[in-house]
């Protein structure tokens, strides 16, 4: 009983970790480019197949996760400068036009790369047994691999003088140019840095998971549902959503039904707009 | 100004509209009526869509789920109940638009891409329960409509949905009076007090505008309209399934509205017409349609955010001005505005 409670909860803390990489990118466009940016999950799926490609070249697993990262940050800094650019001022604009990239990224990747699932072999076979909770090591690769990228991130943010200008950005473009900041490559660099997390999440998920075109389309939902639940533009935030959602998915599929897995997180989502429309971490000011 | 001229304009494309409608229904060809028929579902959602985003800045992406809704919800109702199908139809399109309305007053404090997102997830949720209750929807399935959707006999009346020819002439006439009608709610007072919410909600608010009350009618019309569509819809396929209003189905919606004109009414036609049509035309698959649909929807945001139609009639209103005439001012709900819109 108590097992397989601990086998469930260790199921959703590597979900959880994934999640909590993709929303924290996803979170960094938002707070600083303020663009709701629904194709995210394509960057990720971009990632996913860059790594699944530079596997297949021979690389090991860890170069490839970087090269998934680094070439969907490539993509994403690219799609910036000819976009998401132009939308500062507009969030809905940008929305929209983010709408329209799910439309060309899948379908363009789907004339790349055909419509039919891929398989990655695990870099890391074999499982991990502490008498009644299994884990494989690629799961437990992926939790310490995701868990860096997202230290590595909160330390740039946190402890670096690109991080201090990017938190700056975020909180008043005008002051932050004025302070003499470039605020034109930061754009490109926040766009990229939250890309390379969706790349690598991405990356991760191609050693667990089938690839195809359309991976992206459900981590969107997943991620939006994050950082709503921490507060949009909320680093820490999306971090706690993203365990917690793991956590949710899968006590609630173990407990409750595997059918509506996908369906507790929304469930989540609305009842926490409902009583708190700024998320669990949210100030006020933060609405719109 | 030359306001006959004006009206002219503004009266000719649905003049031109309705000719081409008469004539599909008279002579067109079975596929050619396909096409219209399709056109013209899509016309009415994505009319209904525009109404919410581009009138009242509710930008919602669960339309596509209240399209599937109103599908589902006449489908039962003739099947589990023998509904005739104009009042399945118009269950489905009631059910949608109270489901509708509770998603906004659930979401009532949200605004612009916070609301977007609240009403993608509500969406999901939709599709995602659609899909597991399977002993009501037979979930990934789909839903058959029974042998008696196809048809409807009232006194002298008798209608065969599954003759194209006449269920195009049932559509068109419902999209030209869904036209008119959300016309007229735009001239109207609510109308007009959508507009302020959508161009600025707290001066909305301070002019003693319920912005609550505002917001849930418009979205309740708005709801209403697309069930419409989706009965329709499945009356047409006589079939319905949780893949015909996927994610990928609400960005073609916003597709139609936006390259069309938000904020324009005649616009979402315009871009229903351009979405449906031009795969046909140019022979494409869906895959490379999806690519250049989304191509022009990024070049229309970035270069002419007030879309074809919106654009267009800038540029008439421009070359009815005479030279040295002043600015235009925006006036009257009927004239599409600026903002709000992309």
């Amino acid at each position: 009983m108590l097992d397989t409670f601990l086998q469930q909860l260790a199921n959703g803390v590597v979900g959880g970790v994934l999640y909590a990489l993709f929303a924290v990118g996803l979170t960094l466009t938002f707070g600083i480019l303020r663009v709701t940016n629904f194709a995210h999950g394509e960057f990720l799926m971009a990632g996913a197949f860059g790594a699944y490609a530079l596997s297949i070249l021979g690389l090991p697993f860890p170069l490839a996760v970087l090269g998934g990262g680094m070439f969907a940050a490539i993509l994403g800094i690219v799609i910036e400068r000819l976009t998401f650019r132009f939308t500062l001022n507009q969030p809905i604009n940008g929305l929209v036009v983010s709408l329209g990239l799910i439309a060309i990224l899948q379908n363009v990747a789907a004339k790349i790369v055909g419509t039919q699932p891929y398989f990655m072999t695990p870099a890391y076979p074999g499982v991990l047994d502490l008498g009644g909770v299994v884990l494989a090591w690629q799961r437990i690769a992926t939790v310490a691999f995701g868990l860096s990228t997202i230290v590595g991130v909160w330390l740039l943010l946190k402890r670096t003088s690109l991080g201090r200008s990017l938190r700056a950005l975020a909180i008043d473009p005008t002051a932050t140019a004025l302070m003499g900041v470039r605020t034109n490559a930061l754009y490109s660099i926040a766009f990229g840095i939250g890309c390379a997390m969706a790349g690598v999440a991405g990356s991760l998920m191609a050693a667990l998971f089938p690839l195809s075109p359309f991976m992206g389309a459900a981590p969107v939902a997943k991620g939006f549902i994050v950082i709503v639940l921490g507060s949009l533009g909320s680093i820490p935030g999306a971090i706690v959503g993203g365990l917690m959602l793991g956590i949710i998915e899968a006590l609630g599929a173990g407990y409750i039904s595997s059918a509506f897995r996908d369906g507790f997180g929304f469930v989540a989502l609305i009842l926490v707009l409902i009583v708190k429309p700024a998320g669990l971490f949210g100030v006020a000011e933060r609405r719109a | 100004m030359m306001p006959n001229r004006r009206i002219a304009i503004a009266f000719a494309p649905w003049l031109a509209l309705a000719t081409l409608a008469v004539y599909v229904d008279l002579a067109g060809s079975d596929f050619l009526l396909h096409l219209a028929i399709v056109t013209a579902i899509y016309a009415t959602l994505a009319m209904s869509l525009d109404f919410a985003f581009g009138y009242t800045g509710l930008f919602s992406i669960a339309h596509a789920s209240l399209f599937g809704l109103g599908a589902y919800v006449a489908g039962l109702l003739i099947a589990e109940l023998g509904l005739p199908p104009p009042l399945a139809i118009l269950a489905g399109a009631l059910f949608a638009a109270l489901i509708g309305t509770i998603m906004v007053a659930l979401f009532s404090r949200m605004e612009g891409p916070y609301f977007a997102i609240g009403s993608f997830a509500f969406g999901e949720l939709v599709r995602i329960v659609l899909n597991e209750w399977r002993s009501l929807t037979h979930g990934p399935m789909g839903l058959v409509f029974p042998p008696q959707a196809g048809k409807f006999s009232f006194l002298w009346i008798e209608i065969n949905f599954r003759d194209k020819r006449e269920l195009f002439a049932v559509v068109a006439v419902l999209t030209a009076m869904v036209a008119g009608g959300l016309w007229l709610v735009l001239k109207s007072r609510l109308g007009g007090r959508m507009t302020y919410i959508r161009d600025d909600p707290n001066l909305a608010m301070s002019l003693g505008v319920n912005v609550f009350r505002t917001k849930l009618a418009s979205f309740a019309i708005s709801g209403f309209v697309a069930g419409l569509a989706g009965g329709l819809f499945g009356i047409y396929l006589q079939f319905v399934a949780p893949s015909l209003f996927s994610g990928l189905e609400s960005v073609r919606l916003v597709m139609m509205v936006v390259i069309g004109g938000a904020g324009t009414l005649f616009g979402p036609i315009v871009g229903a017409a351009l979405i449906v049509l031009l795969p046909q035309a140019l022979r494409m698959d869906p895959t490379d349609s999806l690519i250049i649909n989304g191509v022009i929807l990024v070049l229309v945001v970035l270069f002419f955010p007030r879309g074809i139609v919106g654009s267009a009639h800038d540029f008439i209103l421009r070359q009815l001005t005479p030279a040295g005439g002043g600015t235009i001012a925006p006036t009257a709900a009927a004239t599409p505005e600026r903002s709000g819109a992309p």
